[in-house]
């Protein structure tokens, strides 16, 4: 691939499935390994997007499924315990409350919040992104922001999800 | 407030410019590769929203033969089961594009429901990427007519939803699920069926191809299931740190066993408790697998988990739970050569699973996975898969994206791991494979720290 073409997507599109990757998996280090693999699979399978907005479905829900699978993934890398631990530490200056409170869910509805409070797609979108009925999102969105207001619960946000 | 403080400490967690310049690298350094088409277009004009009613159909009954003639699905250990329990139901429903779903068979006790099914395509069916095979299959979920849900999803995949292009027009497939109660016999039960393209339309990134819903009466295989009450209690290791655990009840019903446990609620719990089973009287081991936790907000503040126990516990009278805790760092991947198949050693001392065959045909590399000594659910769904090695000792398919599923067989807890390279690399490497490389998450029982629960029949 061309190293501008390479760079604009990275630029482009980067961080956005970085973010997915790590609201899934809660580890930096996780989240550069699954980006690296969708970039990837981006490459190989070289899909014809209709514009940007396609483009962006397909690397959400190609990141959803590799997030997904992370754990049982032949190309997951091996790593230590005590390294993976110490990469999955978030900075210490950062001010997380709430995204520490989404990291804290079960994993299934980490990825729904994400798509939902940060990509702002809508129930159906996430529905199809994820292959769930849009019962099933609503479900774990609604249970998602029950968690989420016990865990903020004492705090000012707890009104707020 | 939430949605914009989310949002704002979000923003923080993105690739650093070292990050960046690594994956272009990476990147750069991939073949160019001509821009293919995905999808259908023509299924992705826009097809209406169909609420259609359910019509009886006469028409050959296929999944269930083709699916009970699969390797992955014998696996499952539950084929001669489903031909004593399953019902034929043979109801259909067509959406205005003439894709066809139909329910063949169901089978259904009181806690588990296996609904096998088929769709039918009335446009024939485009070569896809194993990620994108979500496009080829429907989402199901079953309701009561009150718009109760009924269905409940399993946990980490331990339900194995099966599905198979038969032929360029036609997916057959197997859904098994937890049911949230008992459902009566002749019940009408509505399931509700949606399809997706991945081409946006109407402002949306996706279109729903279509949504379905057809309805059948409930037919519950003649046995009851039976409950027994457990009472007793564990310190087990859950994630961040030891916690209580009470054994709370056992159900055995036709088509299986599930354990309930539960414990205070913490943050991140993420697999759950971390134990081993065994029946207390004969000293057998038990395999077993989380397939539900309830994450809802409980006043109380605990969770339950529901575990399914596996092989034959149909004499089972007293359950011994033991805790286990993790040795770290990690033993090293266990490398097993073919000739030396079967292995007896797991790597890890108490217990965990060791390859037991191996066989490459119609591109898929398929390893039969034993469980050896005491499993504890680090194991119940075999982390990462199986590798692959020639006879240099270089593995294998390294660079390869291949597809990962695996299949219980519920009848002794094995694990078959189909892994299904690309065509190309299955070619070039299924001939070289010498020798089967697994992961080994080490644990130890800790002995003299379990319970012995006797099952006492619920009074219900």
């Amino acid at each position: 691939m061309e190293q501008e073409e390479a760079r604009r997507l990275v630029e482009e599109y980067g961080s956005m499935v970085y973010r997915l990757a790590y609201a899934r998996t809660g580890s930096r280090a996780d989240a550069e390994d699954i980006t690296q693999e969708v970039f990837l699979r981006l490459v190989r399978a070289a899909p014809a997007f209709r514009d940007g907005e396609h483009r962006r479905a397909w690397l959400l829900r190609v990141t959803a499924n590799c997030a997904k699978d992370f754990f049982r993934a032949p190309w997951r890398r091996h790593r230590p315990l005590e390294e993976a631990a110490a990469l999955a530490a978030p900075g210490p200056e950062e001010d997380r409350g709430v995204l520490d409170a989404v990291l804290a869910l079960p994993e299934r509805y980490r990825t729904v919040v994400h798509l939902f409070y940060y990509e702002e797609l809508s129930v159906a979108e996430i529905a199809a992104a994820l292959g769930k009925s849009e019962g099933a999102v609503r479900t774990r969105l609604s249970r998602a922001r029950g968690m989420l207001r016990a865990a903020l619960s004492g705090e000012e946000d707890e009104q707020r999800v | 407030m939430f949605k914009e403080d989310y949002r704002k400490e979000m923003d923080a967690v993105k690739l650093n410019e070292r990050q960046k310049e690594r994956l272009t690298a990476l990147l750069t350094a991939q073949p160019v590769r001509r821009a293919r088409r995905i999808g259908r277009t023509a299924l992705a004009a826009a097809v209406a929203c169909a609420l259609l009613a359910a019509t009886a159909a006469a028409y050959a009954l296929g999944a269930f033969d083709y699916l009970t003639g699969q390797d992955e699905f014998l696996s499952l250990g539950q084929t001669e089961l489903y031909r004593q329990v399953a019902r034929e139901v043979g109801v259909s429903v067509t959406a205005d594009n003439g894709d066809r779903l139909s329910v063949e068979r169901v089978a259904m006790d009181d806690t588990f429901g296996t609904i096998f099914y088929s769709v039918h395509f009335e446009e024939a069916l485009p070569e896809l990427e194993w990620s994108d095979s979500w496009l080829l299959y429907p989402t199901l979920t079953l309701y009561t007519e009150d718009g109760e849900q009924l269905s409940e999803e399993g946990f980490r995949g331990s339900f194995e939803e099966q599905a198979y292009v038969a032929d360029e027009h036609t997916v057959y497939g197997a859904w098994r699920f937890l049911l949230r109660r008992p459902v009566a016999d002749g019940e009408t039960l509505f399931l509700r069926s949606e399809r997706y393209s991945d081409q946006p339309s109407e402002g949306r990134l996706y279109t729903r191809l279509w949504a379905l819903e057809l309805s059948f009466p409930a037919q519950i295989t003649g046995e009851k299931s039976r409950r027994f009450d457990l009472d007793g209690s564990i310190e087990a290791w859950i994630k961040d740190g030891m916690r209580e655990v009470e054994v709370l009840s056992l159900t055995r019903s036709p088509m299986g066993t599930l354990l309930k446990l539960r414990y205070a609620r913490g943050t991140g719990t993420g697999l759950g408790p971390e134990f081993i089973l065994r029946d207390a009287d004969t000293g057998a081991n038990i395999p077993y697998a989380p397939v539900h936790t309830s994450h809802w907000n409980d006043p109380e503040g605990y969770e339950e988990q529901l575990y399914e126990l596996f092989g034959d516990v149909s004499k089972l009278k007293n359950l011994e739970i033991v805790p286990t805790e993790r040795v770290t760092p990690d033993t090293p991947d266990r490398i097993v050569a073919l000739e030396d198949l079967p292995a007896a050693d797991s790597g890890n001392p108490d217990g965990g699973y060791a390859p037991a065959s191996y066989r490459a045909e119609d591109g898929k590399l398929v390893v039969e996975m034993k469980p050896v000594g005491a499993v504890n659910s680090i194991y119940a769904d075999l982390g990462n898969g199986v590798y692959f090695r020639d006879a240099n000792g270089e593995q294998l398919f390294r660079d390869c994206v291949v597809k990962v599923e695996k299949f219980k067989d519920r009848t002794d807890g094995t694990i078959t791991v189909v892994t299904i390279p690309k065509a190309a690399d299955y070619e070039a490497y299924a001939d070289q494979v010498a020798a089967i490389e697994f992961i080994v998450v080490g644990y130890r029982v800790l002995e003299g720290s379990g319970v012995r629960v006797p099952l006492q029949p619920c009074a219900d």
